[in-house]
């Protein structure tokens, strides 16, 4: 048998298949363009609303640069300087980067895996609309005066309420609310997505690099980002409703927050870099024109880099009185960590070594990153050692620092990036990349390398001004310098961008960079035409002719079999062929949806209640209506035949479910954050020391009520199971009626114990004992209400006959995290009753 | 070799740093010094030997890619394991 033959769809394909495959994957013209879900423009508009955030970030670092240039200037005061740094970086880490890498996955990882699209294009469309409303809003709050002046890292007590009495400091906590919820709803895309939606023969081992990056991106946002959920909750409660997390007075820890929000901001710098160093992985063997050294290697290095960042968290915490062993555990953690990413450095140098680069622009935006990366992470050794750190600590050679790992780890990748796919998102290449590079290489390296000296020298950061006559003049004047050159170099790629990019359905007809990855095949809005059986690492390199035979439509699924957007699910480590999913097209309600929540944060943030609670609602319902008309469609037809043999359902239950796995993801988000939850309570307990656990005067209820609500909670899942079991059996009404019953019995049980609670005299207020106790029941009433709104929704499509024996995946998810919610609710209820008996005895 | 047994190495990990960490923070409160140390030798030599078995295990389960992965990543954690543990040679318990 010839190759061709083995192919899994025969020559000539039927009349009209490429056609209606293209009608189905049109994309709205005109002003519904913002109703569109598919990735190959969301991806493209999150990129660039990430690039214009990045810019308004610029903009305020060349004021600070401004107001530095010479001591006892008086452009900026000094309560406007600190909101301007507050919001420079806080813009840089979660409206630029974050979502910048978050983009460029959205954007390729469907093209690099010959997916149709994401698995939920609604779910990344509506995350991209939340940011980019909320996002403009956070920089308008600069031009009332109300901006954040805490430092991006809003240190309290600075920021509780007695030393930020103002709106600025709930702007940052609830203003950046819409970009936790769009990083774990990006983070559930691209999870499943790459888990799921590989072509064919697509093992892990054969998976391109960059996708095994965005895979532990995505699984560190899962965990990262609970941490920082957590604490700008306890903040917020502290600050709205008196409840002493932060406040020593009353048994409350600064260092709480610290321990919090490092558990997430050191992994967050790898959230960054990752991606990058991903992209970095594809653009290198592309232009040496040889395959990367050391594949295992480096998937492997990614994977270490991604768990041991979570060991580093207190490495920022040094100068806060830890003792000296506790800091060298973390102080060592950091130097393992160097390790990894060496070994994906060393593999880059290798494939260079190996091949014959092409010093084209995106190679030198990598020997660009190269350069700056490895100078910011040889610092970075350095202040990983405790009596340096504790003497550049605050100063600003902290801030040459971090530029040097962010700017060069991310910000230099991203641009080769750039430089690298825009042939792919726009049709043709972009041209005066060598000015921009050389532009802002030397800009960057001139702003931040003279603030090691200056640092060295003593001058802290954060503050607007500095004395003259100590030597700090001439540093400051060569930064401002380079600021202004590096600003130069953006507004040439602004101009770059104008003049040549425009965004198109995506793919070129030939391979401009002779790479041998997936998304140079001839592409449109659905990407491939079919979709490919893959055999090799490097498909284009070694699939002859794979690309004609993908246009043609042999390989699979060349048409749509159910007149709908369809993607092919694929197992997730052999990538063999299990169901046809469909996925929505463009729609209203996610778009409704993302102007809610965006409005539900930001008129909580200036305490228009009611406002807000509208916007929720709005929200609330825009979601109901879009999980109601886009989801759970039930068998819209029989098997359908997609080639090579297989013939696959287009409506799957149980675990092989994309839903199901999403809610797998979500349910380790929460669990994360209820393990943050515990680490509260706990880290309290060490701070007060057991014998003031609970503190005296205080008493808990009785083991009786908490022993009640958890036979009442445990019988909700057992209701839930015989629903179940009701449900194969063909039950209808019975079905709902058990989900009611359930419902009450969950709400009883955890009614129960936050009335116990109260009776016994446990107030949030008094104590951080009794805050921490509430902050669990907050966390586990929040879920009653989540469940409520499942269980009546689950209801509801019973009674609209859209849920049965057969078509019941809206049921399973719901069962699925019912489960969940029972868990945690007793190891809640173990948390409060159980461990302060336990501990007050140790 | 599945995906879960491949990761194994980062539990291990895991776990040996939370229980150093953790147990260290403890011990110190409750005015115990004297047990940082045999705590942190045990838990690093038990994590050590477990380590070694999961990647002996993942050779001989001809693995693949995932088994390679699996090796890796416990090569990567007792390093860190050995790295994390030894300031405890060198520095007061508390």
């Amino acid at each position: 048998m010839t190759p061709t033959q083995a192919l899994p769809n025969p020559l000539p394909r039927p009349e009209g298949e490429l056609e209606a495959l293209e009608e189905v994957w049109k994309r709205p013209r005109g002003w519904r363009f913002v109703t569109v879900v598919n990735n190959n423009w969301i991806g493209v508009l999150y990129l660039g609303t990430a690039g214009l955030f990045c810019v308004f970030a610029v903009i305020l670092s060349l004021l600070m640069r401004a107001q530095l240039t010479v001591g006892g200037n008086d452009i900026l005061e000094a309560g406007t300087y600190n909101q301007v740094f507050t919001v420079h970086g806080t813009a840089m880490m979660f409206l630029f980067a974050v979502p910048a890498v978050e983009a460029l996955g959205v954007y390729l990882l469907p093209a690099m895996l010959a997916a149709r699209d994401l698995p939920f294009p609604r779910l990344s469309a509506y995350a991209f609309w939340a940011y980019a409303i909320g996002g403009f809003f956070f920089f308008l709050s600069l031009f009332w005066g109300v901006a954040p002046d805490g430092g991006w890292f809003m240190y309290p007590p600075l920021t509780g309420k007695e030393y930020s009495p103002g709106i600025n400091a709930d702007f940052w906590l609830l203003g950046i609310g819409f970009i936790e919820i769009s990083a774990i709803a990006g983070a559930i895309e691209i999870i499943v997505g790459v888990l799921r939606n590989r072509p064919p023969g697509m093992t892990l081992g054969r998976m391109p690099i960059f996708a095994w990056a965005m895979l532990v991106f995505a699984v560190m946002i899962v965990f990262a980002f609970p941490a920082v959920i957590l604490a700008t909750i306890l903040l917020e409660l502290e600050r709205a409703f008196d409840w002493p997390f932060f406040l020593s007075a009353r048994g409350g820890d600064p260092l709480l927050w610290q321990h919090l929000f490092w558990f997430f901001g050191h992994p967050e710098v790898y959230i960054i870099f990752l991606p990058a160093a991903g992209a970095v992985s594809m653009i290198v063997p592309a232009m040496a024109g040889t395959r990367l050294v050391g594949y295992g290697l480096v998937a492997t290095a990614l994977v270490a880099t991604g768990f041991l960042s979570f060991g580093l968290w207190v490495h920022h915490m040094y100068a806060t009185g830890i003792p000296s062993l506790s800091l060298a555990f973390f102080s060592a953690a950091s130097f393992a960590v160097a390790v990894p990413t060496g070994v994906q450095v060393f593999a880059w140098i290798a494939t260079l070594a190996s091949g014959r680069p092409r010093m084209e622009v995106p190679m030198l935006f990598v020997i660009g990153f190269l350069f700056i990366f490895v100078l910011g992470g040889l610092t970075g050794v350095m202040v990983a050692v405790v009596p340096f750190d504790w003497q550049a600590h605050d100063t600003y050679f902290i801030v040459a620092h971090l530029h040097y790992v962010l700017i060069g780890g991310m910000v230099f990748p991203l641009l080769a990036g750039l430089y690298y796919w825009a042939p792919l998102a726009s049709g043709g290449g972009l041209r005066y990349g060598r000015w921009v590079f050389w532009l802002l290489f030397g800009g960057v390296n001139l702003t931040f390398f003279p603030m090691h000296v200056a640092g060295l020298m003593g001058m802290p950061r954060r503050v607007w001004t500095y004395p003259e006559g100590m030597g700090l003049e001439l540093w400051n004047i060569l930064s401002t310098i380079g600021a202004g050159v590096s600003a130069l170099g953006i507004v040439l790629l602004i101009a770059d961008l104008a003049k040549n990019f425009r965004m198109s359905s995506g793919g070129t007809d030939s391979n401009p960079h002779k790479a041998g990855s997936l998304e140079w095949l001839p592409q449109g809005n659905y990407n491939t035409r079919s979709i490919p059986l893959i055999t090799s690492r490097d498909p284009l390199w070694d699939q002859p002719g794979l690309a004609a035979q993908v246009e043609a439509g042999q390989h699979f699924l060349p048409g749509t079999v159910s007149g709908r957007r369809e993607t092919l699910v694929t197992s997730a480590v052999d990538a063999a062929p299990q169901y046809i999913a469909i996925v929505p097209g463009p729609g209203w309600a996610h778009v409704i949806a993302a102007v809610g929540t965006a409005g539900f944060f930001l008129a909580l943030t200036v305490q228009w209640v009611m406002i807000s609670a509208a916007f929720g609602a709005v929200a609330l319902a825009a979601v109901l209506y879009w999980l109601w008309t886009g989801t759970d469609l039930g068998p819209v037809r029989g098997p359908a035949d997609i080639g090579g043999g297989y013939t696959l359902p287009l409506y799957v239950t149980g675990r092989d479910n994309l839903g199901w796995w999403a809610v797998v993801v979500l349910m380790l988000v929460d669990g994360t954050v209820f393990g943050c939850v515990a680490f509260t309570h706990i880290f309290l307990w060490l701070s007060n020391g057991p014998e003031s656990w609970p503190p005296s005067g205080t008493t808990l209820p009785g083991l009786m009520a908490p022993a009640i609500s958890a036979a009442l909670v445990a019988a909700s899942a057992a209701v839930v199971m015989l629903s179940d079991a009701v449900l194969k059996r063909g039950g209808r009404w019975a079905v709902a009626a058990l989900l009611l019953v359930a419902l009450a019995l969950l709400g009883a049980g955890m009614g129960l114990d936050l009335q116990a609670l109260w009776e016994a005299g446990v107030r949030p207020t008094a104590h951080a004992f009794g805050a921490s106790l509430y902050a669990n029941q907050f966390w586990q009433l929040l879920h009653l209400g989540i469940i409520a709104v499942m269980a009546m929704y689950v209801v509801a499509r019973i009674a609209a006959g859209l849920v049965g024996a057969v078509r019941r995946v809206s049921f399973d998810v719901v069962r699925l995290f019912w489960f969940y919610v029972v868990g945690q609710a007793l190891a809640g209820l173990a948390l409060t009753h159980l461990f302060p008996r336990g501990a007050g005895v140790a | 070799m599945g995906v879960a047994a491949s990761l194994l190495g980062i539990v291990i990990w895991a776990l040996h740093f939370g229980l150093v960490y953790g147990g260290q923070a403890l011990a110190c409160e409750v005015g115990r010094p004297s047990i940082v140390m045999p705590l942190v030798i045990g838990a690093s030599v038990v994590a050590l030997a477990l380590l070694l078995v999961l990647a002996v295990v993942a050779r001989r389960s001809r693995g693949g890619f995932l088994g390679g992965l699996a090796v890796g990543i416990a090569a990567f954690s007792a390093l860190a394991v050995v790295w994390e543990a030894a300031p405890v040679l060198a520095l007061p318990a508390c």
